[in-house]
């Protein structure tokens, strides 16, 4: 190793251990306080109980509800906008434009975007739905067009080429060769909204999330786990089912 | 009927506005004539085809293209790039048929439905190629020949007066190359004109009538390609 390597080591593990150390990863005292609190409160979550669970099943699928109902709304605004921020397809200015205006969208976290529509809309799921929606809108757009620019341009000049209109040319070229890459964003961002809609019933916008953030405040524990489980259960069979729709739709095109 | 079918005077292209990868480039091609592009990688034989195509502007220069230096009817001219350039997920029928969108309107197509006319003439020219029986095959299951094909017939779909083939059986082996090349010979009508890259000497001598020479982004010799000689065209690729 050269002396610049060593150097260059040591500064790199200097910076992570300062960060440990002011984040108070060297606070043995509170590092065992909290190990033991952890301890009594995993014990605090067994056995699971299951008596709510026809109640959380309802939740549940009120969150699955808004995930789909948010990706659906988000992928509608997501793939025009992916065509108006992909460079090769609408132009330095305009997809710049639209860039900046994704990325604002997506500095603001779902769980900020839901808090300001329950502040709008009130509780329930149609704020949570809405946080989602344009947050996917952020992300699926920001996929989407870097995968209309990962489109082999020779493709592109080829069939420019031949005349053919720029609608045409999204409609006939851009769109079937990066069909892939829109359906497996699209299924990746339903399974992180299943997710992340379970975390905004906390903030009051629906689904199970709320019952957790209830179980939580009100001690019951145990009925906290049952929603855990049944959440994971949900993600599971959502991670299960697009994994096998994937494959089946999902062609390997290279040559 | 004008004379030439390309007809380039002092083009310059620069990418970048510094390096020029076109050095006053002077080319006559005549209407019907099989021409090669003869040169090393990087030579400027593409460069030159997307200027023809119009797909780049030249810096400096002029482009006649059928006896017009104004708006190009683009399906006019049949570009055939190295890689192809086929929509792989697509059909080989679905591949040719875009050959065909310059002569139908958007809304009619939307849904992807071509009239029977245009489907009827794409299933000639796949049958003229050969492969009219994988038709409704997508392009990324057919072979590299087979690919050679499709883009041969979506070149002819279009009814295109020339025809710009860039490398385009570089990589298939020797056999198949000529078969393709035979092929295309044979088929395209008398009065279009064809241009192919090439970096092959032998494909150049026995596929067109005129060579044209090409090194670092210059025309530095044109012979007829029955005098084409491995010794005297060497020293390019050097």
């Amino acid at each position: 190793m050269s002396l610049h390597n060593i150097v260059r080591t040591v500064i790199f593990s200097g910076i992570v251990l300062y960060l440990a150390y002011s984040i108070g990863f060297f606070d043995i005292e509170k590092l065992s306080s909290g190990s033991k609190n952890l301890m009594v409160f995993s014990g605090d979550l067994y056995p699971p109980d299951f008596s709510v669970t026809e109640t959380l099943l309802y939740s549940i699928f009120e969150t699955i509800q808004m995930a789909l109902m948010g990706t659906v709304l988000g992928f509608i605004a997501a793939f025009p906008l992916g065509l108006l921020g992909a460079r090769n397809i609408s132009g330095r200015s305009m997809s710049a434009f639209v860039r900046l205006v994704l990325g604002a969208i997506r500095t603001i976290p779902a769980l900020l975007w839901a808090i300001i529509f329950v502040v709008a809309f009130g509780l329930g799921p149609l704020p949570g739905t809405l946080g989602l929606a344009i947050y996917s809108v952020g992300y699926l757009s920001k996929l989407y067009y870097e995968a209309f620019e990962a489109v082999d341009q020779e493709v592109i000049e080829a069939v420019r080429a031949t005349g053919i209109s720029r609608l045409k040319e999204i409609r006939f070229v851009v769109i079937p060769e990066s069909m892939n890459h829109i359906l497996s964003q699209l299924f990746f961002m339903f399974e992180y909204n299943v997710r992340s809609s379970a975390i905004l019933g906390f903030v009051g916008a629906g689904g199970i999330g709320f019952y957790m953030i209830n179980y939580i405040q009100l001690f019951q524990y145990q009925r906290l786990t049952t929603a855990i489980l049944l959440t994971l259960a949900v993600v599971l069979i959502i991670d299960f089912v697009s994994a096998r729709i994937r494959d089946k739709f999902l062609t390997q095109m290279s040559y | 009927m004008e004379e030439y079918a390309v007809e380039l005077r002092n083009v310059w292209y620069s990418p970048d506005g510094k390096h020029h990868t076109l050095k006053n480039i002077d080319l006559k091609i005549k209407r019907g004539a099989s021409t090669a592009l003869i040169g090393p990688s990087g030579s400027g034989k593409t460069t030159l085809f997307k200027i023809i195509t119009r797909l780049l502007k030249p810096d400096s220069g002029s482009v006649c293209i059928r006896g017009s230096s104004g708006e190009l009817e683009k399906h006019k001219v049949g570009y055939i790039p190295q890689q192809l350039g086929l929509v792989r997920s697509r059909t080989a029928l679905e591949n040719v048929l875009i050959g065909a969108h310059s002569r139908i309107g958007f809304t009619s197509t939307l849904l992807g439905v071509f009239p029977e006319r245009e489907v009827e003439l794409a299933l000639k020219y796949l049958n003229m190629v050969g492969i009219a029986p994988k038709a409704d095959r997508k392009v990324y299951t057919l072979s590299g020949g087979e690919r050679q094909r499709v883009a041969i017939a979506r070149a002819l779909m279009q009814e295109p007066e020339i025809i710009l083939a860039d490398e385009f059986v570089s990589n298939l082996d020797i056999v198949t190359a000529r078969e393709i090349m035979d092929m295309m010979i044979k088929i395209k009508g008398k009065d279009t004109t064809l241009i192919i890259a090439t970096h092959d000497i032998d494909l150049a001598r026995d596929y067109s009538e005129t060579t044209v020479i090409m090194k670092d982004g210059a025309r530095i010799g044109e012979i007829s390609s029955g005098d084409i000689e491995q010794d005297k065209v060497r020293d390019v690729f050097t």
